[in-house]
Formats: structure tokens, sequence, C-alpha cells
């Protein structure tokens, strides 16, 4: 039992690769080990923008060998007049033993010989050998290249060597055009080609030589690297951009730049893009403001920090110049002049021009608008200006600057007057945060529903995760809407009014029942709530999507906290459902008609509480209207128990079918608790 | 301190030294030293090439009236080609920035993911740009398609951006400042060109007679491929592409145009690669 390390080095790799490389590399590493059969424990991984790399702590020499049972030909066939055959002596040869170790097995009705064969478990090099392409073309990548002529194995970069020590010994194979070895390299300007004499040495070899192997290790370093540098400043948060950066480095150092307090007259976010989408510099700020300098990791030693730091100015001060370039053009006109230029801008090849979405989205707002008590004027100005950004130069020429569409329309909005509410509004319909006006809200409903009923009504189609134009999560952004900010909206009303706005004459079906699916998903994942609860919300024929969710979330807790009780409603409902389905045509309930006890109590119970309910669930009390529920349950149970429906009294039958029906009813207003899945029934 | 051309004749010795032929700018206009016959026909096939040149290189949409230090219609590429690409191509790459003076120990110098793509020529490669403290000054592609056209044998483009390197190494903020020789700055030869073209290419440019020319160019290609003119139906592809860059400037194309026209310079390049590649006898590789 030895350490044993694989590291493949590579070409400076796509930093969001790295992590997802690392781990599959661990991954088909272990289930080979596994396959072969090697006794291993202490897995770790290595991963830098020039390597990724697996480290075994103890690795046994060999795979266990292992004794299999082969059966061969039948009986009769290997043996005759008590002597084998040559089928038999064949058939032993195979598996590499004599004659006589062969014995005989039942097979159903037939008898057969069988022979052990032992499996020799494979040397660490052979394994390599065999198995390096298919360990290396299975991990899993975005894009892959070819850099040798005529090559089989694409990569996502080109790989250039490839260190494989077992202990102190080098496992030699080759892989394309490289030959494994005990070489590996250091920090591309800091360092140079390594000799490592043992697996166990590996780490700390490139920790000498300016490279942090270790991914979380080198990501600690980094944030401790910021903490130093940052003064009394705050560092703009961004995980996603962090990792990147580890992504880029080896061997991070972090150094502090400035720019020049003109550009801080920019809009904010347009600083911080130019600064982190770019060039990957985090912006710091004071006092929840944006100040004038910046931290940016660089690989290389800080010492050299004075011949770095200005060229990293000087390039940040050409980005922010280009900025306040196209700010200057842009605002020399108001952000409505814009809107006449979005009738040239293809929104959707069969579905017209921006101008005709934004003048359908406008109606769909004003609709909006009136159902919600929004204001119409509010809404139907942002309508006209909230996608005009498309037009100007920060978005259509801007490069890293095109991921602020949306929030350029609200800064231009503001720097051409437009009236506060209207800025907000824009913003809001980003969603880059909680909407905080409703008129935002709305905006962000509108312009996304209109998207999708646009999108279907093509033909297109969301299939599993295949969705490259986005409608799901056009779709969560309206959920995400309408939960946060507590919007009632009937949205089967709202997607017939998107359809009348595209004169188109379709059925909602299809509309409405990709809304409703994805709701049951949505609600699962971002909520915890059951999907079969949300089905049976949703089939107590709501349209309005807060009251789902609202609704939902109460079953769901109540189902939590009161299982059992829970599980009988719903093996009541399931039982009333299943009788009720055996009925065709139930009457009213005539009270005269009924004899039992038991069902004239439950029939009380129903009438007592039916008008109470319906005011509960109108308050969207439902604690309440569960309490007044639970009373209808208890007489069910008692009903069942003591009353038989299916008498052969045509009346009589008929009037218990009609008070089963009423008392379902009274459930489905709550939910159609029917529906619900109970588990191992 | 090195001069812009001290730092093109260093280029060119240093890679004229690892065998590749020195060749000159093109005559057409170009929006790119990929753009160069040198490189788009030559990455085609399966022969080994090696070229390094200059590269003028038009971007109209670009030009500021010289009134933007970093900004101009017409700069200069280092364009290198190596096919196949050497083992050791970054370390050769790095060895010529030492080459132009830079002390590369002590700066940051980064390879960052970029995946190039030219959707007119149908071209792409996977690779990076690379920085030198923060500032990106050349384009590191190993091409993987070309004129729409899987290439069996990678080419490595390495694409220095001239005026970049020599702000760097003269440490001057504008392109204009920059010392050409001992003589003459980059404005002194430049500033008045860039002035008049930017005028060209923003005001005066003809757009009736580029959108006719750009139709003629477009008809000229097949015709010419059919007498087996590969050469000259490729200028056409060139002049295409120029025409487009020139009528996008003039503000005349639409963004739902602008697809259209990019499809069909597109079209153009694959059917001249798919020629060149005939011409060679190398035309069992898919298109």
């Amino acid at each position: 039992m030895k350490p044993f390390i694989l590291e493949l080095g590579v070409e400076e790799l796509p930093p969001f690769e790295i992590e997802s490389l690392e781990e599959q590399l661990k991954e088909n590493f272990v289930k080979v080990l596994n396959e072969e059969r090697f006794e291993f424990s202490g897995i770790r991984t290595y991963s830098t923008p020039r390597r990724i790399a697996v480290f075994v702590q103890t690795l046994s020499d060999r795979g266990r060998d292992v004794e299999m049972e082969e059966v061969g030909p039948p009986l009769e066939i290997a043996k005759k007049e008590g002597r084998w055959t040559r089928a038999a002596e064949g058939f032993a040869r195979r598996l590499g033993i004599s004659v006589d170790e062969l014995y005989e097995v039942r097979r159903g009705n037939k008898v057969y010989v069988a022979g052990r064969k032992v499996q020799k478990g494979r040397s660490i090099e052979d394994v390599l050998q065999d198995r390096i392409g298919s360990i290396i073309s299975s991990l899993r990548q975005k894009k892959t290249m070819r850099w040798l002529p005529f090559q089989n194995i694409p990569f996502i970069r080109p790989i250039r060597w490839i260190l494989a020590l077992y202990g102190d010994r080098v496992i030699s194979f080759t892989f394309l055009n490289l030959r494994s070895d005990r070489y590996t390299y250091g920090h591309r300007l800091l360092s140079g080609k390594l000799e490592v004499p043992s697996a166990q040495e590996y780490e700390r070899i490139l920790k000498e030589n300016y490279v942090i192997p270790d991914r979380l290790e080198r990501y600690e370093m980094m944030m401790r690297e910021i903490e130093e540098e940052k003064g009394n400043l705050e560092p703009y948060r961004d995980e996603s951009l962090y990792r990147e950066i580890n992504g880029l480095v080896e061997y991070p150092q972090a150094v502090v730049g400035q720019f020049d307090e003109v550009y801080l007259e920019l809009p904010e976010r347009v600083v911080i893009t130019a600064m982190k989408v770019h060039q990957r510099y985090i912006a710091l700020f004071e006092n929840g403001r944006l100040a004038s300098k910046f931290i940016a990791i660089i690989n290389n030693l800080k010492e050299y920090r004075d011949n770095i730091v200005p060229g990293l100015e000087k390039v940040l001060k050409a980005r922010l110049e280009d900025a306040r370039f196209y700010y200057v053009q842009d605002t020399k006109k108001p952000l409505i002049e814009y809107l006449e230029e979005l009738r040239d801008i293809v929104w959707h090849t069969s579905l017209g021009s921006m101008y005709d979405k934004v003048m359908r989205v406008k109606d769909l707002s004003l609709w909006m608008a009136d159902k919600l008590g929004a204001r119409r004027d509010v809404v139907e100005r942002a309508s006209l200006l909230y996608r005009n950004d498309l037009a100007t130069l920060m978005i259509r020429d801007g490069k890293e600057f095109t991921e602020l569409e949306g929030y350029i329309a609200s800064e231009y909005a503001r720097a051409s007057g437009e009236n506060p509410e209207v800025v907000q509004a824009i913003y809001d319909y980003t969603l880059m945060e909680e909407p905080r006006s409703l008129e935002g809200a709305i905006l962000a409903i509108a312009d996304r529903l209109d998207t999708i009923v646009g999108i279907l009504s093509t033909g297109y189609r969301v299939k599993g995760s295949y969705d490259p134009l986005g409608i799901k999560k056009a779709l969560y952004g309206i959920f995400d809407t309408i939960i946060g900010k507590g919007i009632h909206l009937d949205i089967n009303a709202a997607i017939e009014k998107a359809l009348e706005i595209y004169g188109l004459q379709d059925s909602i079906d299809d509309y409405s029942s990709f809304v409703f699916s994805r709701l049951e998903n949505y609600l699962e994942e971002k909520e915890g709530i059951r999907w079969d609860i949300v089905d049976a919300v949703i089939n107590s024929g709501l349209d309005d999507i807060y009251e789902i969710y609202a609704r939902a979330k109460f079953l769901n807790r109540f189902r939590r906290e009161n299982p059992q009780l829970f599980e009988e409603i719903v093996t009541g409902q399931k039982r009333a459902g299943n009788i009720l389905k055996k009925a065709d045509s139930i009457p009213e309930v005539r009270k005269e008609l009924l004899k039992d006890p038991h069902e004239k109590q439950l029939y009380e119970t129903a009438i007592r509480i039916r008008q109470p309910l319906e005011e509960a669930l109108a308050q969207k009390d439902y604690p309440k209207a569960m309490e007044l529920l639970l009373q209808v349950k208890g007489k069910i149970d008692a009903f069942f128990d003591n009353v038989f429906v299916m008498v052969d009294d045509d009346e009589l039958r008929n009037n218990r079918l009609a008070l089963l029906k009423m008392v379902k009813g009274l459930f489905d207003r709550m939910a159609d608790f029917s529906r619900i899945q109970i588990e191992g029934k | 301190m090195l001069t812009f051309d001290e730092i093109i004749l260093r280029l060119q010795r240093f890679w004229k030294d690892r065998g590749a032929v020195i060749m000159q700018p093109y005559n057409s206009e170009v929006g790119a030293g990929t753009f160069n016959p040198a490189t788009f026909l030559r990455v085609l096939d399966t022969r080994e090439w090696r070229t390094a040149y200059v590269e003028p290189t038009r971007r109209p949409k670009d030009g500021r009236y010289a009134e933007n230090p970093n900004r101009v219609q017409q700069y200069h590429q280092f364009q290198v080609i190596l096919k196949p690409p050497p083992d050791d191509v970054i370390d050769i790459y790095l060895q010529s920035l030492k080459e132009l003076g830079i002390d590369i120990e002590k700066h940051d110098v980064r390879f960052v993911e970029d995946d190039w793509e030219s959707p007119t020529l149908g071209a792409w490669g996977l690779g990076w740009e690379v920085w030198l403290d923060g500032l990106e000054i050349t384009q590191f592609t190993y091409f993987q398609q070309s004129g729409s056209v899987d290439l069996r044998v990678p080419s490595a483009e390495i694409t220095y951006g001239l005026e970049r390197i020599a702000m760097f190494v003269q440490n001057v903020d504008s392109i204009f400042d920059i010392r050409w020789n001992d003589r003459y700055t980059w404005g002194d030869i430049y500033r008045e060109f860039e002035r008049q073209w930017c005028v060209y290419n923003f005001e005066e440019a003809d757009v009736d007679f580029h959108m006719k020319a750009f139709d003629f160019y477009e008809r000229e290609v097949p015709r010419l491929l059919e007498r087996g003119l590969v050469f000259p139906a490729y200028d056409m592809v060139i002049k295409m592409s120029h025409t487009f860059n020139v009528l996008d400037a003039r503000g005349s194309i639409s963004p739902s145009q602008r697809a259209i026209y990019i499809g069909r310079i597109r079209r153009a390049a694959n059917m001249v690669a798919k020629a060149y590649l005939g011409m060679v006898g190398e035309d069992e590789g898919k298109g």
C-alpha cells in the first residue's frame, strides 16, 4: 500500500469548468479502482487552471484476484462414454485449468460442465494504460477541441503532460502523444519544470513553486488577501466572480488600484460591471457607496505591484471612458425618443419586432393595472420606456454592459426626467431584486407572459431541461413576482387576454396547462411544497396563483403536523370519490329521505358549515376553513361506518349519493383531497 | 525604448527564426489578419504551414474621428499561424514577449478563456485572450473550423495587437502618442488618415453603391469558382465582408438584416473553402 498521484497537465482551463472536471476525474478514477478491485483509501483532488489531479493516500499495487465460475458445454457434449471430449478440453484450456478440474452443474433441467477461472487483478500500470483514454474522454465538458493532427480524443484544452507516481515509482503509460512521468510544472512565470520524487511530495513541491493546488485552500488564500488589502472599505460580494477569479490564478495575490472620481457620476452598476465582467476586478464600497478604488487578484507576487497596478488602472480607465462615451451619447435625447427605433429590432422572427412586443405588453399591463388597482399612467409610461435601452449604444454596442439591459432603461429614464414611480417600475421589471412597486411587478409579469404565450403559439415546447428560449425561466419570474409581491391575478384570464392581444383564436388549454404543471415543479423546488398538494389545490378550481400557493403552503404544513388526520381526510375523500364515480345522475338531497341518525348528522353539519366555510375561504382564513371541514370529517367517518350507501331502494340510494356529493363538494372548495398520494397505498 | 517599427521587426525576426514564412499584408481591406488568404485558405488543408505577417486591420465602426485615445478604424495586427501547433507553443509565445523587452516575470500575464468566432468566415476556435496587467495584448486560438469546414489538422493562431503592445512597452496613454520611430509618432502618420476615413465611413460612403457592390461580389463567387478561380473568388468574399462593414458603420443595416448579410458572407466563404480543398486534393473532408 502506497500513496498515488495522477496529474493531467493542461493549458489554461476555462475557470467555470475546473470544478466540474476535478469532481468528475475523481468519480471516474474511483469507479475504475473499484471495478479493478483495488484497495484504497483517502482520496483527494486538486485543480488549478493548469492541472487536475487525483491523489490516493494508500493504494494497493494491483487489483485483487477473483475466482469466477464459468458454465461450459452441456454434459452430454463434454463427456462421451466417460471420457472428456475435445469440446471439454477446449473449454478448460480457455479457463486456464485442466479438464480434471471441471465439474457438473445443473441449470434448469440440464446438466452442464463448469470450471473456476481465476481473474487476475491488474497492475496500476496496466489499468492506466488500458483505461486512461476512457477516463479522460468520459469527462463531460461544454466545448472540446483538437490540438494534434488527426486526433481522435478531444478535450477542453490541450493536455501537455501527465504525472503518475506510485510511491516513488513512475507509473508509465502513454496517452495521445504523451508518456507519463514524474515531472510537473510550477507557476508559469515564477517557476518551471519540476521533478517530483514521490507521490506524497507532490503538493509540497507545487506550493514551494507558487502553485496552491488545492482549490479550496487557494480560495481561502484569496479571501485572506482581499481582507488584508481592503482597508476600511467593503468589497463587492459576488460568489460567482470570486470563484471565477479562483479559476484564473494558481497563486492569488491582491492589489489595490484606483480610478478617477469623475466616473462615479456614471450609474453605479455600469462602473461595477466595467470592473467585473471583463477585468474581473472587485469593486469597493465606502459606507454603502461605490468608492473610486478596486481590488484585483493577480497571478504574480504583489511585491511587483508597482509594475502591475498602473497597467490595471489604465485598462479600467479605457473601459470607463467607453462607458462614459455611451452614456453621454445616449442621454443626448430623452429615452422615449428611442421607442421608434424598436421597430428595427427583431424580437422573434415570426412574432414581429420589439416595438410590436412593447405595444402588446402595454395593452396587457393596462388590463392588469385595472384588475389589480394599479396606476394606469405609471404602467403606460413605463411600458413605453422599459425596452428602449435596446436601441441605445450602451446596450447595442456596449459589450459587457449588455447584461445591464433594463437597468440602463431605468437609469436613462431617470436621466430623462421621468417621474420616480416610472423609473422604479422600469427597474422593477428587471427582477434584479424583488419588485418594490405594483406597477413594476405588473410590467414584469406582462412582459414575460407575452413572451410565453407568443413563443408557445409558434409550437415551441419545453422538453425536460431543453428550453433554449428560456420560457420556463420567464414563467418562474412570473411566479417569483406574484408570490413575492402577493399579487392576486386570475392567470387564465390573463392568458386569455394575452391571446386576444396577439389576435390568436387558440384555446387557452395548452397555455394554461404549461403554467399550472410548472407551478407544481416550482412550488416543490422553491417552497418545498409537495406537488400532489399543489395539484389538489389547483383542482379546487382556483386560477389565482398566489392563492394556490398560500393554500398549498397551509395544507403542506397541516399535513406535516397532522399526518394521521390528514391521511384520514384523504382516505374518506377518495372513498367518496370512488363511490360517486359509479353513480351517473345525482339529484339534490331531499331532507325528508334522510333516515339514519348518522346521515342526518352529516347533513346537518354540512349545512351548518357551508356558509362559514365560504366566508373563511373568501377571507383566506385557512385554519378556520380547515377547522370547519374537520367537523364534517368526523361525521363522514361515522357515516361510512354505519350507513350503507348502495342500497337497492333507488330513491334512498340516490339521496345518499347526493349527500356524499354535497359533502365532497365542500372539501373540494378547499382542495380535491382525493388526488393526494398516500404512501404505500 | 522600443519603437513601433522595432516591435514589428523583432517579431518578424523571432518568428522567422522559428520557421515562419514572413508574409506581407494583404492588399485588400480586411477586418482581421484571419482574412488574409495566408490564414483563411492555408489553414484548411492538412499540410504543414507556418507564417507571420503584419495586417493593417479595418474596422469602420470602431473609428472615433481620431478623438478617442484607444479606438481607431484602422490598427495593426501581427498574425502568426502555426500548423500544426508545437507542443510548447505557449512557451514560445511568452518568449516572444521577452523579445519585446517585456519582463514578464514581474508582470501579471494570464490566459483568460475566450473562444473566438467569426460568424462571417464560418470560423471558430478555442483559446484565450492573453492579459498583460489586465490589458488584452493577444488573441490566442486553436482553430477548429474555417469556412464552416472542420479542420483535421488544427492551427494555432496568435494575433498580437501591435498598438496595445506598443502602448504598454512605451508607457503611453494614447495610440496617437506611440513612437513609430525616432522621428514620427503614430499620430503624425495616421491622425488625419483616421479623421478622413471616419468621415467617409460614417457620413460619405455611398450606401446605394455599397449595397449594389455587395450583391455583385456575391454573384461573382460562384461564377469564378465555376471557372476554377479559387483565389479571385476568395477576394470577392473579402470584399463582401468589408462592404458589409462599411454599410454597418453607415448605419444602413438594421439588426434584422444584419444576420442575413452575415449568413450570405458565410455561405460564400464556405463555397470557397470547399473549392480550395478540392483544388489541393483534400476534398474528402466534410463541409
